[in-house]
């Protein structure tokens, strides 16, 4: 990326210091993924029955759990399952809703039948798909992936058929088809380097709520598996311990708004340097 | 008008025809022999027979599709197989929890959000209408159990204000068993809320940019004559079309709550019949909601068109 | 009864300002009309908002200068603070008719709601008042299209509601930022025609702004030029269109087709006008002006009254032969 495109890019989060703030947060998480392991200060796994339930401390900075595992270390460790699922559900979501809407858009035949497909999908709630999926597939990682990120192939289709669409009626575009431009060259040439602005802000919204939907399933038992840290099975541990440990329940959803919050922050100020023509077609729900 | 909104019907039956394949065959495509399902491991092969028989499952796909079908619109969802009874009933006891619970939640989504997205549009661009949207914002992005477990942490376990989980029958027990449903309300609000908080704003101002708003104030309107007079009619139209797709979507994102608050509503059904595998029950939640999910949408959007003057020359 | 003393507004900080509008001035007089003529951008319409009390905001804002309603200072105050000081007699029409109406109110309460307003009188009062203004702008069967919604009604009709809505405070003043541009030209002619009717009617003064030099040439008493935020000329309509003095206004008159010019290119005046914040201490057109000298870019030029009742901003202004 040339310098004055990183200037261009880092300009709305310049005017804004708590959009700055959200880039931040997501940087240290995405360090905190990478480097868990020398970050940890225990094992994550580590069992220490004698010590359960301990407190906050200087030994262990956010206490232990109901097995004495250090929370602080299952807290660092969970991030990356975070991203994990996070990039997992934006890249199902953009390979799935790409095509989809670009061809739908070219070709308006094929597009009324995908579209209505679409639609019909829309017709189930988000959360309601993926439980269903996961029934279907059984809970894993991999399927919470996959359940999760068909709730958001379809308002990702829905966006990228759309600003498809505006550009498709664009004077210049209109020009290079009547000059006989193939439909690839078009694609290659007009469509997709004006998408990739637009879907960084549906990127960082689908991640946004990536992160609440793994959450949540999770937290009902149908995500990824007990054992593995995540701060939905965190959550849905400390459950039981609300009242004797509190501490369990602060950590790890601080980490989930946090996630969630500067995604949702980076997006707003992301959104805010698009084109007008092209924002219009972002809806509150992202 | 009447075009139009037969038009519109005419979609959402497409539409809910094609769910209803996906639905239909979702009971064909989970794991296992539904038969086995029913019958546990220790049936004989003369009992599956019988039983396959009995089901129709013999038949060909299209046959089973259209006779399930027929027992749809005759309201018949199947047999529940943990409850061994109707799947209907065993969705319609859940059904009060559920309605109440959205209702509560709409209540004070539209008491928390609609005034405060207002506000936050009459000051546009001050720090109060910064720090309000910012707050939404990080509203939008708690997981509602989270909320739900703080709820029940400071106001049932420390405070004792309202109970923590339950919810008896206002029909029993009378309106005062609301308060079981205040707190689960207010956690499923909190996200809701924020968006039509950002919504309210978002409308208003779009509004308040139009032409005709400008030839208000020409004419010598006070400010907030031209906000009740000109801008709110106008921004709400939209806002309360996005109330009738919230509560419609609240029914399945009450799910998380539901479990948490430990709620007898159509959400934790559908979370315990999956841990239980009684296929049958999540098949007919799922339809009953997206049924009354695309009623909803259609009733909303012909009565959006109603309120439209615009709408009359069509 | 309009006078309107150095006006400035400008966008961007206190401390950085960037003036669009620059020092105008102008002064209307009774059953007078003004026309304030120039290109998209030159600041045309940011000044008739700016008298109005209409800037849009968070945007431009009026910085300095004056604006006298029959020797009352009015300036910086909203169109309702002038009706609660009892200068309210004062009225705007706008380019866009189309979306100048509220679409889910009916005409006849749009223009009640105006009546209201400035007379004090009640809802049944308002609205058969409603129908004598719509009477008076020569709408077609005005107690039908009382209960009308605006989809209902064609252009032209909708700039007679909005005339008739300016109406309803019996104004002194009428500013019309480019009625006329979003309408069919036969609609056009009779929408000038009734403003015309109505100013000399009423008695009341137009301040008429557009890039049309000839509607200009056809409507107005008066003509000021405006280029880039700044009057460059302003004279009476015959001695302006006889006789123009200024470069810009010369350049101007010589890109209007006329019925011998046929089949000729049209001139242009070549380059752009200077970006707001860009123009450095010399003559704003110096950077188009075919007759530009040294040091019309080192000083601005002073503002003469080259002929009774004819002012120009331009150190060498043309001695003007008549205009082809």
């Amino acid at each position: 990326m040339s310098r004055d495109a990183a200037i261009l890019w880092l300009k709305p989060f310049v005017a804004r210091p708590i959009a700055l703030a959200g880039l931040g947060i997501l940087l240290a998480t995405v360090f905190a993924a990478a480097f868990a392991p020398w970050l940890s200060p225990y094992d994550p796994y580590a069992i220490d029955p004698p010590i359960r339930l301990t407190p906050p401390g200087l030994a262990h900075w956010f206490g232990t759990d109901q097995f004495g595992r250090d929370t602080l270390s299952r807290t660092i460790h969970s991030a990356r399952m975070a991203l994990l699922i996070g990039s997992g559900v934006v890249v199902f979501a953009l390979a799935t809703g790409v095509p989809i809407g670009v061809l739908s858009a070219l070709f308006p035949r094929l597009g009324h039948v995908l579209m209505r497909m679409v639609d019909v999908l829309m017709a189930f709630p988000t959360l309601l798909l993926a439980l269903g999926l996961i029934v279907i597939l059984a809970p894993s990682v991999a399927n919470a992936i996959l359940a999760i990120g068909l709730g958001y192939m379809t308002t990702t289709t829905r966006i990228v058929y759309g600003l498809t669409l505006r550009l498709r009626a664009e004077t210049y575009v209109e020009a290079a088809r009547s000059m006989g431009a193939g439909t690839t060259w078009l694609i290659g040439r007009h469509i997709l380097p004006n998408l990739i602005s637009p879907l960084l802000v549906q990127a960082s919204f689908v991640f946004a709520f990536a992160q609440l939907g793994a959450a949540s399933l999770d937290f009902l038992g149908l995500g990824a598996p007990p054992e593995i840290p995540s701060w939905g099975n965190m959550l849905a541990e400390s459950r039981t311990f609300i009242t004797r440990a509190p501490w369990l329940l602060f950590f790890p959803g601080m980490m989930i708004v946090a996630t969630a919050f500067s995604l949702n922050l980076v997006g707003d100020a992301l959104r805010d340097r698009l084109d007008p023509r092209f924002r219009q077609v972002f809806g509150e729900k992202g | 008008m009447w075009s139009y909104a037969l038009k519109r019907a005419g979609t959402t039956a497409v539409t809910l025809l094609a769910a209803s394949v996906i639905i239909f065959a979702f009971i064909h495509v989970v794991p296992g022999d539904p038969i086995y399902v029913l019958l546990g491991d220790t049936a004989t092969p003369d009992q599956i027979d019988a039983l396959r028989h009995q089901l129709g499952l013999d038949q060909p796909i299209i046959v089973q599709y259209v006779s399930w079908m027929g027992h749809v619109l005759e309201g018949d969802l199947g047999r529940s197989i943990f409850f061994q009874a109707p799947v209907l009933s065993v969705i319609a006891d859940g059904a009060e929890t559920s309605i109440l619970l959205a209702t509560m939640t709409m209540i004070w989504v539209a008491i928390i959000g609609v005034p405060i997205g207002m506000i936050a549009a009459v000051r546009h661009g001050t720090w109060l209408d910064q720090g309000l949207s910012g707050a939404a914002m990080l509203m939008a992005s708690i997981p509602t159990f989270w909320v739900g477990l703080y709820l029940i942490l400071i106001f049932a376990a420390w405070l004792g204000w309202f109970p923590s989980s339950g919810y008896p029958s206002v029909f029993e027990g009378g309106a005062v068993n609301l308060r079981y449903l205040v707190l689960p309300s207010l956690a499923l609000a909190a996200p809701n809320a924020a968006l039509i908080l950002r919504l309210t704003r978002a409308s208003m101002l779009d509004v308040s940019r139009e032409d005709y708003v400008r030839t208000a104030r020409a004419k010598g309107i006070r400010p907030w004559q031209v906000v009740r007079r000109h801008i709110l009619r106008n921004a709400l139209l939209a806002v309360v079309s996005a109330f009738g797709f919230t509560f419609a979507a609240l029914l399945s994102e009450a799910v998380v709550t539901e479990t948490v608050f430990a709620l007898p509503g159509i959400g934790r059904l559908v979370v315990q019949s999956i841990l239980r595998r009684d296929y049958p029950v999540i098949q007919g939640v799922i339809l009953v909601i997206v049924v009354v999910y695309l009623l909803i949408n259609l009733i909303v959007d012909l009565s959006y068109r109603l309120l439209d003057p615009r709408v009359e020359l069509q | 009864m309009l006078s309107v003393r150095d006006l400035t507004v400008s966008l961007g900080s206190e401390t950085a300002p960037v003036d669009i509008v620059a020092g105008v001035s102008f002064g209307l007089g009774k059953g007078e009309i003004l026309g304030l003529v120039g290109e998209s951008g030159c600041g045309k319409s940011m000044t008739s908002l700016a008298v109005m009390g209409l800037l849009p905001q968070p945007g431009p804002r009026l910085r300095a200068g004056k604006v006298l309603l029959e020797g009352c200072d009015v300036t910086q105050l909203q169109p309702w603070q002038r009706v609660e000081a009892g200068h309210g007699r004062i009225a705007m029409i706008f380019q866009e008719p189309m979306t100048s109406l509220n679409p889910v109110r009916r005409i006849g309460d749009q223009i009640a709601e105006a009546v209201r307003v400035h007379e004090g009188v009640s809802a049944a009062a308002a609205l058969s008042r409603a129908r004598e203004l719509l009477e008076m702008v020569r709408m077609p069967d005005p107690a039908m299209q009382l209960s009308a919604y605006p989809h209902q009604l064609s252009g032209g009709q909708r700039q007679r509601v909005m005339i008739a809505i300016a109406l309803a405070c019996r104004p002194q003043v009428l500013i019309a930022d480019e009625p006329t541009t979003a309408l069919d030209v036969t609609i056009q002619v009779q929408i000038l025609g009734l403003l015309r009717e109505l100013c000399s009617r009423l008695e009341m003064a137009i301040l008429f702004i557009t890039h049309d030099m000839g509607v200009i040439a056809q409507l107005a008493d008066r003509v000021s030029v405006m280029y880039a935020g700044r009057i460059v000329e302003t004279a009476g309509v015959e001695s302006l269109f006889g006789r123009p003095r200024h470069h810009y206004t010369r350049g101007l008159m010589d890109c209007m087709p006329s019925r011998n010019s046929g089949a000729r290119r049209l001139p242009t005046i070549a380059g752009q006008p200077p970006a707001p914040g860009t123009v450095g201490a010399g003559c704003v057109f110096a950077s188009r002006c075919a007759a530009v000298r040294e040091s019309c870019r080192l000083a601005a030029p002073p503002r003469t009254e080259i002929a009774q009742g004819h002012e120009v901003l331009c150190a060498f202004p043309l001695d003007g032969g008549v205009a082809p």
